[in-house]
């Protein structure tokens, strides 16, 4: 934790040097994450419901995703690349540092920058929890807070699983884009309404159901089950088998020089 | 001529290389694809009243959407091109005895063509495999299919033209990321490869379709299934016309007046 507050001030001031740029990106970034979120209330305005639920319903869950996915980020970023650092050798250098291994990998870069989707998500947040018609009692707060909680949680476990591929083909694969880029982007609409088949690989496969889908029911009052609102947690449990999967990825590692 | 045919030879062989990397793109394609059919096939169910136009004309776009995908992206421009320009090599192209225009032109239509040829063979199998509301269905007649041919020749050369404008730019002034970003949005989301254009709000799509980026994308795609027929076919057809001329016409003319400035510094 310390290590990590450390490194996050190392990119701050580093890119602090730079504020005018920072201050571009930053808005450059906003801008690109508007194309979905224009998409979305275009196609709500056009049809008002979509299996049951409203406009306001879907940004709820727009929001929590992109807000989780922006916060993985800022923990694991670093995997994106990865595959450079395989291939020109710098990994073995990172091995023989006295420090631990995942830390240096994963916030090896770190976008500041990207904050600025989390803030207009947080904008689009406040505006569908006053539009839903959801009673904020504290025990929907909470379950709310979980699921951001538990979505950054497995994100950073999918952004693991991309590095952890890396061990074993040295080439960044645009397939596991599906489930990274593809579960945030899939997943700013619940998922039940791509069909029984799409919730059960997205319940089962990678939990982004338990984050969204099943607790944005209980927020949403349609089930009374306080159990859906505690789901979350155990999505975030999908980081465990990564971290393993991880740790076996590092242990069959061979260098390939440079 | 000779000389734009062998570079579009040279840029296609050497991008077909990455066959690997051509078949993970295939899956990703084919999986986005799905989810998306899906998508629209939920607000189909939800009210399919509201739907601006059928069900199978929208899981065609879609799919052609994912085959052609590599080939209308309008940022995927040639970076070594970008380079010259920037550290000023630019300088021994300028000296060969070619149009530098057509010479750029036809090195992206070959490296635009090979991703697409090894990728959407694949995809189009898959799409016209699935059963029936949700893959690839044949345009409903001989006429709209020639009428798709001939705007996707048209579109695949003004996305060209457009992305030759970004180099050309790049001569003038190297853009802040802010206005690329807010360009490049504009772009995709006229271009409708975020959502359909028939979709959007009526005011929005009138803008949309007088601008040169839906006609990279949406027109081609729309008149595959038949959503034009007739006037508005013809009408479109028109449209995308004046602005493949517009566009490849004023790059021309101003990259020949960028050249005539061009200095390069010692090295």
């Amino acid at each position: 934790m310390k290590l990590y507050y450390r490194m996050f001030l190392m990119h701050l001031r580093s890119q602090m040097e730079y504020k005018a740029s920072f201050f571009m990106m930053s808005i450059g970034i906003m801008i690109t994450s508007l194309g979905d979120l224009l998409a979305i209330s275009f196609l709500m305005m056009r049809f008002h419901t979509v299996k049951g639920f409203t406009l306001p319903q879907i940004l709820l869950c727009y929001s929590v995703m992109v807000l989780s996915y922006t916060f993985a980020e800022l923990i694991g970023r670093g995997f994106d690349h990865f595959q450079q650092v395989l291939k020109n050798g710098d990994f073995d250098r990172i091995m023989l540092r006295p420090v631990r291994i995942m830390p240096q990998v994963f916030l090896a870069r770190m976008n500041l920058e990207r904050i600025s989707k989390a803030v207009l998500a947080g904008v689009v947040l406040i505006y569908a929890m006053s539009r839903s018609g959801v009673v904020w009692t504290m025990d929907r707060i909470l379950v709310l807070i979980l699921m951001i909680l538990g979505g950054t949680l497995m994100f950073t476990g999918l952004f693991i699983l991309h590095a952890v591929v890396c061990f074993f083909t040295l080439e960044g694969l645009e397939v596991m884009n599906i489930l990274t880029d593809g579960s945030r982007s899939y997943g700013e609409y619940p998922v039940s309404i791509y069909g029984k088949e799409m919730l059960k690989f997205y319940t089962y496969v990678i939990p982004v159901a338990l984050i969204q889908y099943y607790p944005l029911l209980y927020i949403l009052g349609r089930t009374g089950d306080f159990r859906f609102g505690l789901l979350p947690l155990f999505g975030a449990l999908f980081l465990v088998p990564c971290f393993f999967l991880w740790k076996f990825g590092v242990r069959r590692y061979k260098s390939n020089g440079s | 001529m000779r000389a734009a045919l062998g570079m579009l030879r040279m840029r296609f062989i050497y991008s077909l290389q990455y066959r690997a990397a051509a078949w993970a793109g295939v899956m990703t394609q084919v999986f986005w694809g799905f989810m998306e059919t899906l998508l629209y096939k939920a607000f189909y169910a939800s009210n399919a009243a509201a739907f601006p136009m059928t069900l199978p004309q929208v899981t065609c776009y879609i799919w052609l959407r994912q085959a052609f995908f590599a080939m209308f992206i309008l940022w995927s421009v040639d970076g070594d091109i970008l380079d010259m320009i920037i550290n000023g090599n630019v300088g021994y192209e300028i000296i060969r005895p070619t149009d530098l225009y057509w010479m750029w032109f036809t090195r992206n239509l070959g490296s635009r063509l090979s991703k697409v040829a090894l990728r959407c063979g694949p995809v189009f199998l898959v799409a016209f495999l699935l059963p029936a509301p949700f893959g690839l269905s044949l345009p409903p007649n001989w006429v709209t299919f020639f009428a798709f041919l001939l705007s996707f020749v048209m579109a695949v050369l003004l996305i060209i033209g457009l992305c030759m404008w970004i180099y050309i730019l790049s001569f003038y002034t190297i853009a802040s990321r802010g206005v690329q970003s807010i360009v490049g949005l504009t772009a995709e989301f006229l271009s409708g490869s975020l959502l359909p254009i028939p979709f959007m709000p009526e005011g929005f799509q009138k803008v949309a379709y007088l601008l040169p980026f839906a006609q990279t994308q949406a027109v081609p795609y729309l008149m595959y299934s038949g959503y034009y027929s007739g006037r508005e076919m013809v009408m479109n057809l028109g449209v995308q016309l004046f602005w493949l001329i517009v566009v490849i016409g004023s790059g021309h003319a101003v990259m020949k007046r960028a050249l005539l400035k061009v200095t390069v510094q010692g090295g």
